[in-house]
């Protein structure tokens, strides 16, 4: 320990503007958050931008004493290996992780938010500056200098960014998206311990540089391996309650005819199902999130569509959550069909099966927010912004709540001159990610809507997801054609 | 322990190029010994595997009684390190270097520390990296003295030094070394000469010989017989007389296994009718080139 002590005294004396620089955007975002973490839309770039001071100090602290190499003096001085490591531990944790956590404690208390409710997703920051201490420290360990560090770095963030990209065709911006991302850097923290100890014990450069590149390797398969049904199977599991078993979606040929128009791309056909939904329990609503369809015509044709957020269980009613299931009652199923292979058998009696993927939502809580200005106490400890938008009588709501924000929040406008109520739903849907994946402290939500005519007064309604489940609708024989989606340019 | 250092059948190959073959060597204790050898003849590549930097490919090698390999922090406490490409953090000033230093060794003297940054007149304020070559080895070296190491190992200390500076290092250490083994490779076999005990001299990787310099140079012997006429050459030289010439009446040649009565016997055997026959002693540099050559012939 006194080794650590003394080689952490040293490293200070050294990296002191980059530890201040470290501190100072820390502090900045501890600012920006206390004096408004609602809209405020520096809050990631000052995160991503700490992220990379805290990349540079950490690599800057690891090759004070080089690892790869045979010249560098410290390897034939009495310095004990762990207490470099420990040193270099020290570092990370006294001027990155734990300043950015009691910077966030105080923002929280000056937005009227005890720290301590919030302990778990402080804490979450803090391990989340430590991953990326650790991740850095690890690439500076195999290599002998900034420059060189930068020459690995960048082909790594070129493969990630590609894996991402490929990996977005699959699982794409979504709810369960904090699995793969948990995934990904549980996977980057052990490989990067793993290459910390093989480095400070061994230093076998070139056995850390295998892990390294096995650990891209696998991150890179990680956006494939973790497909976005894997990750909603383990998010039901995850989920408070299993999705009530009375809940069932039925075809109801007889429901009321379709008049539902949309546009949409020439590869594809839509379909649109009427449906009758039961068994929502009272005080919860549902929403749709994928759906995968398996049709079989005659003669062995089969198509499947995979699980595909193009198509939802539909809300008819506009002036509501397109795709929130209220209650009981008739909705519609969208679907949406291969061109060519809908054009082969449209007219012919087919076999659709459709898993639907639902997300329950409860736990309903809502609070007035002032149709101007700012709003705080609001349930989940949110804090909202209201005000103009760019266009006249548009409306601006922004809201941010400590730690993850609410699954789905909505504002309800009301007009008291008459009446006409309106409601919004706010944007990002949440994601059901028990802490927050990006290393903010907070998480945010916004929506722009019409007002109705002033006077308004305004709610906003939060829900939390309290279970996540499939269904099936199974339609042994259906003409596709009479159910088809009339696209808006078609001609009548 | 009788030996600060004893490697047994040490090899080492970077990828398929063998560096080391089979090195056995021993340094005695308290002896100041010399590793001599052509560039790439693997002097420092030895002295990297005995300081843990590099491991072996094979065999064995102890350093202060320890396995070089687990060479730990009590060990270097003991053991001085001093080589002329060591990166220095550059952006210490000499005085911070030394103080820094001074906490991790147990047996660090201020006195001495202060006494050698007098000696080697070292600016105590100034950056390493602001230092000429010169001065950065003497603060390596007095950063490596002022804990009285039990071994100090040298690379090539004096390359690249002027003369001037040279004398100052060797004059810095050596009073100050008197209980320390010191193990040093150097080309520089005027320096080595003047105070060296033993020498080893390694070529390609094997080593050719080890011993004390004092038997060293009293077997090597430059031998110059003269005749009345050309002589008869031998067609097979004596493997122990290297670097033969002959021009007139005169041969010469290296005598590697020099005895005073066993060499006139010989050479009397050889050179029947020769006339004279001149011995003169050789300096380390002349026998570290004849054996360089004559490894060179070899091939």
């Amino acid at each position: 320990m006194r080794d650590a002590l003394l080689i952490f005294r040293k490293d200070v004396r050294h990296l002191w503007p980059r530890i201040l620089i470290v501190l100072a955007i820390a502090a900045l975002e501890g600012l920006l958050n206390a004096a408004a973490p609602a809209g405020n839309p520096l809050q990631l770039s000052v995160v991503w931008l700490w992220g990379f001071s805290c990349v540079y100090l950490t690599a800057s602290a690891i090759q004070e004493e080089s690892l790869p190499g045979d010249n560098q003096y410290w390897l034939t001085r009495p310095f004990s290996r762990r207490g470099l490591l420990m040193a270099k531990v020290l570092l990370l944790a006294v001027f990155a992780s734990a300043p950015r956590m009691v910077v966030q404690a105080v923002a929280l208390r000056l937005n009227g938010v005890s720290p301590l409710r919030y302990a778990s997703v402080l804490f979450a920051t803090g391990v989340f500056s430590l991953a990326i201490g650790l991740a850095a420290a690890a690439l500076a360990a195999v290599t002998e200098n900034l420059m060189q560090f930068l020459w690995v770095l960048l082909p790594i963030a070129a493969v990630e960014i590609l894996s991402l990209m490929y990996g977005g065709r699959e699982i794409g911006q979504n709810n369960v998206a904090w699995i793969r991302s948990s995934a990904l850097g549980a996977l980057i923290v052990a490989a990067s311990i793993a290459i910390l100890i093989v480095q400070y014990s061994r230093r076998k450069t070139f056995v850390s540089a295998g892990i390294l590149a096995g650990t891209l390797a696998m991150a890179a398969m990680v956006p494939l391996l973790v497909t976005w049904h894997a990750a909603f199977a383990l998010q039901s599991k995850l989920g408070r309650a299993i999705g009530p078993a009375s809940m069932r979606i039925s075809f109801e040929p007889s429901g009321p005819a379709g008049n539902y128009t949309a546009e949409y791309g020439r590869t594809l056909e839509g379909i649109d199902l009427p449906i009758r939904i039961t068994g929502i329990p009272a005080g919860t609503r549902a929403v749709s999130e994928r759906v995968a369809t398996t049709i079989e015509a005659p003669g062995g044709k089969t198509w499947s569509s995979g699980w595909t957020s193009t198509g939802a269980i539909a809300n008819p009613n506009p002036l509501e959550d397109s795709h929130a299931i209220r209650a009981d009652g008739a909705y519609r199923q969208h679907l949406y069909v291969d061109a060519e292979f809908y054009r082969a058998v449209k007219d012919a009696p087919v076999h659709l099966h459709a898993s639907v993927a639902v997300t329950l939502l409860g736990e309903r809580q809502s609070a007035p927010i002032s149709a101007r200005g700012r709003t705080g106490h609001l349930p989940g400890d949110g804090i909202c912004g209201a005000g103009p938008g760019p266009f006249p009588s548009n409306v601006v709501v922004f809201c941010d709540w400590p730690g993850q924000a609410p699954a789905r929040v909505y504002v309800q406008a009301r007009s008291l001159k008459n009446g006409q109520t309106l409601e919004s739903l706010l944007l990002p849907a949440g994601p059901y990610a028990p802490y927050p994946t990006d290393g903010s402290m907070w998480s945010g939500a916004e929506t722009m809507f019409t007002a109705p005519p002033e006077p308004v007064e305004m709610k906003l309604e939060t829900w939390r997801a309290i279970g996540h489940f499939e269904r099936e609708l199974d339609i042994p024989q259906i003409r596709l054609s009479d159910y088809a989606v009339r696209r808006i340019t078609d001609p009548n | 322990m009788t030996c600060a250092i004893r490697t047994n059948g040490l090899t080492k190959k970077f990828r398929r190029t063998p560096v080391l073959e089979g090195l056995d060597m021993e340094v005695p204790n308290g002896s100041i010994y010399g590793l001599v050898g052509t560039n790439g003849a693997g002097k420092t590549t030895t002295i990297k595997i005995l300081m843990n930097i590099f491991p072996p490919t094979g065999g064995h090698s102890e350093v202060l009684d320890v396995d070089s390999r687990r060479l730990s922090p009590g060990q270097f406490a003991q053991i001085g390190y001093v080589s002329e490409n060591q990166e220095m953090p550059g952006w210490m000033t000499v005085g911070y270097f030394l103080n820094y230093l001074s906490h991790f060794y147990p047996t660090w003297d201020r006195a001495l520390a202060a006494e050698l940054v007098r000696q080697f007149q070292l600016p105590l304020d100034r950056k390493l990296r602001q230092l000429s070559h010169g001065m950065r080895m003497k603060a390596a070296l007095a950063s490596s003295l002022a804990y009285r190491p039990k071994l100090m190992v040298l690379d090539e200390p004096f390359t690249g030094l002027d003369a001037l500076v040279r004398d100052e290092l060797i004059e810095g250490f050596l009073p100050r070394a008197e209980n320390t083994t010191i193990f040093i490779s150097s080309h520089d076999l005027t320096e080595i000469e003047s105070f060296a005990s033993h020498i080893g001299y390694l070529d390609r990787g094997r080593l050719q010989f080890s011993e004390e310099l004092d038997t060293l140079s009293g077997r090597f012997r430059e031998i110059v017989v003269t005749f009345d006429a050309a002589p008869q050459l031998p067609r097979e030289w004596p493997a122990n007389w290297l670097q033969q010439e002959a021009g007139g009446a005169v041969v010469r040649f290296i005598e590697t296994r020099f005895d005073q009565e066993r060499t006139a016997v010989d050479v009397h055997r050889f050179f029947p009718g020769c006339r004279d026959m001149v011995v003169s002693a050789m300096p380390l540099r002349s026998i570290f080139v004849t054996l360089a050559k004559a490894g060179r012939t070899a091939d």
